[in-house]
């Protein structure tokens, strides 16, 4: 088996006294492509935010490359060095051009030269076909777009797992395609990812594991055929019983 | 429009119609005081008015600088969470109630009367420049601390949760994401304390001894025993506010405008 990268052991959070995670285990391995599914407020998204140190957790543990997460000496943003992650609602910083969104962690967190973090930016730019979009600010772009920008900035920093927290979800339905082919691309790259999506035609067709969540408790995981196709879990049946609906089987 | 027009023009009229229209207009609005306040006379030995103004210039413009520095610290430690930091927090929240709770004329006397009488070296001799650039700082810190504080508090936590995203510690957060967008917000509500600090330059003039432009329209008072003099005052103060708020207006539509292209 390949190496294990992150790994989950009785993970709990709580905000307040509301506890979002009860007790998560779950381990990713290199070039592994891992689908959170699971209704809103399950505990999908704050589970990649617990990945890479954006919510500390209260009670189990979480190691990243072998970094203990939870201990009070571990520097946040160190960790999120190696970890990209791509929100639901883009968040490009709106005062930047798409070039300096993409290049303000190479340079100012890695400390690259302006030069080398342009070209990097260029490359991937041209890889994902907005070249031609480098000066523009981001509110020029469609949501699409800005979400390919904003991948592409996770990209900059050459993370070696990226987190994406359902980023189709704010996207008008004819640009959810682009984002997704985009996904696609980098899972046949090899590149290691938890997602959280609400897209389960996706899902089926880019994960190695798929993991369904309930109220902060993984119900059932497995491979995609197993888990979307033949569930052994009733409440993973309704959960996906109320989608199949929306997606082509 | 033609409703405001309407309303400017019966008010005008209340003025000329009033029984003491002839006396209001002799002792408020004589254009020979209103230019021998302005210009000076010197058969009256009396300096023009606009060179006393260049003294609340001279003091707003020193202040406004000093201003927007000290300002920062104190809207950076009010935001802080760290624990660490509460007690200078407690003292910067402290600071700011005081400074904005007592009326500078208030603030004007104290320091111009009480700090001389203290007796210490380096603080009770200070040149009446000194004491009210203080004076002024100490209040006007405050306020404008506080449009800082909302201007940093109005840029949406989703791009901290980007900066950090990025791996940005959270000083270069605060130089690279929050502050340019906090500013962008903040420069139009700066402006407008920036006018109120220009007004108020004329109470430092109560404590200094000094001869700015409220203390010259005293004087030219005395010299012609009419009151002109005070809105040639006004005239001056309004020469310098009105495109400054225009100018606040302006930049504030164009943000406001720059937001609406952004809003998805």
């Amino acid at each position: 088996m390949a190496d294990t990268i992150v790994t989950l052991d009785e993970v709990v959070k709580r905000f307040g006294d509301r506890e979002v995670l009860s007790g998560v285990t779950l381990s990713v391995t290199r070039g592994q492509v891992v689908c959170l599914i699971g209704a809103s407020g399950s505990g999908k998204s704050t589970l990649l935010r617990c990945c890479n140190k954006l919510e500390d957790i209260d009670g189990g543990t979480i190691s990243v490359f072998g970094t203990d997460l939870s201990g009070d000496d571990v520097r946040g943003e160190l960790v999120r060095r190696h970890i990209g992650i791509v929100f639901q609602s883009f968040n490009l910083f709106p005062h930047r051009t798409v070039l300096d969104n993409i290049t303000m962690g190479p340079r100012r967190a890695l400390k690259m030269a302006k030069a080398t973090a342009e070209a990097t930016a260029l490359d991937l730019l041209t890889q994902f076909g907005l070249a031609e979009k480098a000066k523009d600010y981001p509110d020029r772009l469609s949501g699409g777009q800005q979400q390919r920008v904003a991948i592409i900035r996770a990209l900059a920093m050459d993370p070696e797992l990226l987190l994406l927290d359902e980023i189709t979800s704010a996207l008008d339905p004819e640009l959810v395609g682009e984002v997704l082919d985009a996904v696609r691309d980098l899972a046949r790259s090899g590149m290691t990812m938890i997602l959280a999506t609400h897209e389960i035609a996706f899902a089926r067709d880019v994960a190695d594991l798929v993991v369904f969540l309930e109220g902060g408790r993984i119900v059932e995981s497995g491979p995609p055929e197993q888990v979307l196709m033949e569930p052994r879990e009733a409440a993973t049946r309704r959960f996906l019983s109320r989608y199949l609906g929306d997606a082509p089987t | 429009m033609t409703s405001v027009t309407l309303l400017v023009l019966g008010a005008v009229a209340i003025f000329i119609l009033s029984p003491g229209a002839k006396t209001f207009g002799h002792y408020f609005l004589n254009p020979t005081i209103f230019a021998d306040t302005f210009f000076g006379n010197s058969a009256k030995n009396l300096d023009p008015m606009w060179r006393a103004f260049i003294k609340n210039i001279e003091m707003c413009l020193a202040a406004e600088p000093l201003v927007l520095i000290w300002a920062l610290p104190v809207a950076l430690l009010r935001n802080s969470p760290s624990p660490l930091l509460a007690g200078p927090r407690l003292v910067a929240t402290a600071y700011v109630d005081l400074a904005r709770g007592v009326p500078l004329v208030l603030v004007v006397y104290a320091v111009y009367f009480g700090l001389p009488s203290l007796n210490l070296p380096f603080i009770s001799d200070r040149t009446w420049f000194q004491y009210g650039l203080f004076c002024l700082v100490f209040c006007y810190g405050a306020y404008v601390s506080e449009v800082y504080r909302a201007g940093v508090q109005s840029v949406p936590y989703s791009q901290t949760l980007a900066g950090q995203a990025i791996g940005l510690t959270p000083f270069q957060l605060n130089r690279y994401v929050t502050i340019p967008q906090a500013l962008r917000i903040v420069v139009a509500p700066l402006i407008n304390d920036f006018v109120s600090l220009q007004k108020d330059t004329a109470i430092i003039g109560i404590g200094a001894g000094i001869i700015e432009v409220l203390k010259a329209a005293q004087i030219s008072q005395g010299v012609f025993f009419n009151d002109t003099c005070y809105v040639a005052a006004g005239v001056l103060f309004l020469i310098i506010c009105v495109p400054l708020t225009r100018l606040a207006d302006a930049l504030q539509a164009r943000d406001q405008r720059a937001r609406l292209a952004g809003a998805r």
